[in-house]
């Protein structure tokens, strides 16, 4: 038997491990996990401390009995568990049509600059990597430390500050975009973006084999695209390929793509490529 | 051949919801609450089984609230946003061991009844997660995400930022392990 099931549930069902799914599914929260109250109000009036409400617990944990008793009888003869659902095709626009569409600022390190909002009174210790607050604006500031991945047991290196690496296209690329036509869609939709890249992805995944990356290796491009011509005017890697042969290598085959134009000045895009 | 169209498939579809959980990262760090709450309800669930991995269940809840409190509060200083899922994994862990220190010495590790059709059903589940926190900390919030949230491997690994590789190996290797527990407590009674 594979372990198929136990991956992604495809395969033949390991009963063990079906059996496991249907007890240990009682753990999960009774009721859907709320999310906390945050955006404007103060620290000390945000929803904390739950254990006030014990009582509270007990008796939902009471009523939760006969929904766990569905839930088992489900876990447990779950074989064909739907995967999850499609999402439908979002490429997410993140720069608003405000945004200049210019090569990231040089950004000086501000190693000590204010947090976002007031420290935490966290008392248990510093949470990861104080850099500077940035904003949505394409600035590059440096790079945080990196994330652990629990199970990999990479030695943490400290990052590098990075400075300005935005691809800028040269020659009438360069130009700054004309004022689009009216009667264009204000930005292109998330097929013609997906489209687009689909005609320089193959380039782009070729990278891969070419810098030693492994399968599954993603490498995140955040694209600048002119409304007017519906070319790239910036392609830059972002996160732990920023400033690396592979990233650069990717964001040199998205800068080839060509996009409809649209109606905005300009948008930014990040896409995702996943090295084969 | 259709394994692989089904992992093409699948590979497009992280390739779609990571777009869309950058965008929601920034748009929640320029404060649109909109957005983190959807964050919060995509990633509660591995946060809740990390929570649960290392700290007593009934805590798990509380940790959560925390983990999100805190993410919100220094969201705008995550510079790669690639690495959320690892972020809040990481300030997860940290909050579920910090309970757990917090604990006096001589304040016992009750654990409290879970929400089952029988007290055999809960004294049962509750010892399966006990096993399962004598594993390794990679093994276990690994498996616990798997049997008691029902995470594909897939979705560890995307949520997490492990690869698929490592995400199998802990699924296999905590699997295995926890078979031996398990079969080391059934000949102990």
């Amino acid at each position: 038997m594979t372990d198929d099931y136990l991956w992604d549930r495809t395969g033949d069902p390991d009963p063990e491990v079906a059996r496991l799914e249907a007890t240990l599914g009682a753990l999960r929260p009774c009721e859907p996990l709320r999310p906390p109250v945050v955006g404007g109000l103060p620290r000390h009036l945000q929803v904390l401390a739950p254990a006030r409400a014990t009582w509270k617990r007990t008796a939902v944990t009471a009523l939760c009995a006969a929904a766990a008793t569905a839930a088992l009888v489900w876990a447990w003869n779950a074989t064909t568990r739907s995967a999850v659902a499609p999402v439908a095709p979002t490429i997410v626009i993140v720069n608003p049509p405000s945004v200049p569409v210019a090569a990231p600022a040089p950004a000086a390190v501000e190693e000590d600059a204010a947090p976002r909002s007031n420290a935490s009174n966290d008392p248990s210790g510093p949470e990861p990597a104080p850099p500077p607050p940035t904003s949505v604006a394409p600035a590059e500031p440096p790079a945080a430390e990196p994330p652990l991945a629990p199970t990999e047991a990479r030695p943490v290196a400290p990052r590098p500050k990075r400075t300005a690496t935005a691809r800028r296209p040269a020659g009438p690329r360069h130009e700054t975009a004309a004022r689009p036509a009216p009667d264009l869609p204000d930005t292109p939709t998330a097929q013609e973006i997906k489209d687009a890249v689909a005609g320089v992805k193959a380039e782009a995944e070729a990278c891969g084999g070419r810098h030693g990356a492994l399968p599954g290796t993603k490498v995140g491009i955040k694209l600048s695209i002119a409304g007017s011509t519906g070319r790239v005017t910036a392609s830059t890697p972002v996160g732990e390929h920023a400033g690396t042969p592979l990233g650069e290598c990717v964001a040199a085959a998205l800068e080839k793509a060509e996009f409809p134009r649209f109606g905005r000045a300009s948008i930014g895009v990040q896409y995702p490529v996943k090295m084969p | 051949m259709e394994r692989q169209a089904r992992q093409a498939w699948d590979a497009a579809e992280e390739a779609e919801a990571l777009g869309e959980t950058w965008a929601d990262i920034e748009a929640a760090a320029a404060g649109d609450t909109a957005a983190f709450e959807r964050l919060y309800r995509a990633y509660a669930p591995m946060v809740h089984a990390i929570a649960i991995a290392h700290a007593p269940h009934p805590e798990g809840e509380d940790i959560v609230q925390d983990v999100f409190i805190t993410a919100w509060h220094q969201l705008g200083r995550l510079q790669d946003l690639a690495a959320f899922g690892s972020w809040l994994a990481q300030i997860g862990r940290r909050r579920a061991i910090d309970r757990l220190r917090r604990r006096r010495p001589t304040e016992p590790l009750v654990e409290e009844p879970v929400a089952a059709t029988s007290t055999s059903q809960a004294a049962e589940a509750v010892a399966i997660l006990g096993a399962i926190r004598t594993l390794a900390p990679a093994y276990r919030e690994t498996l616990v995400m798997r049997l008691v949230h029902g995470m594909t491997g897939p979705e560890i690994a995307m949520k997490t930022g492990m690869t698929a590789g490592s995400v199998r190996v802990n699924l296999h290797r905590g699997m295995t392990q926890l078979r031996r527990a398990l079969q080391g407590g059934r000949s102990d009674d």
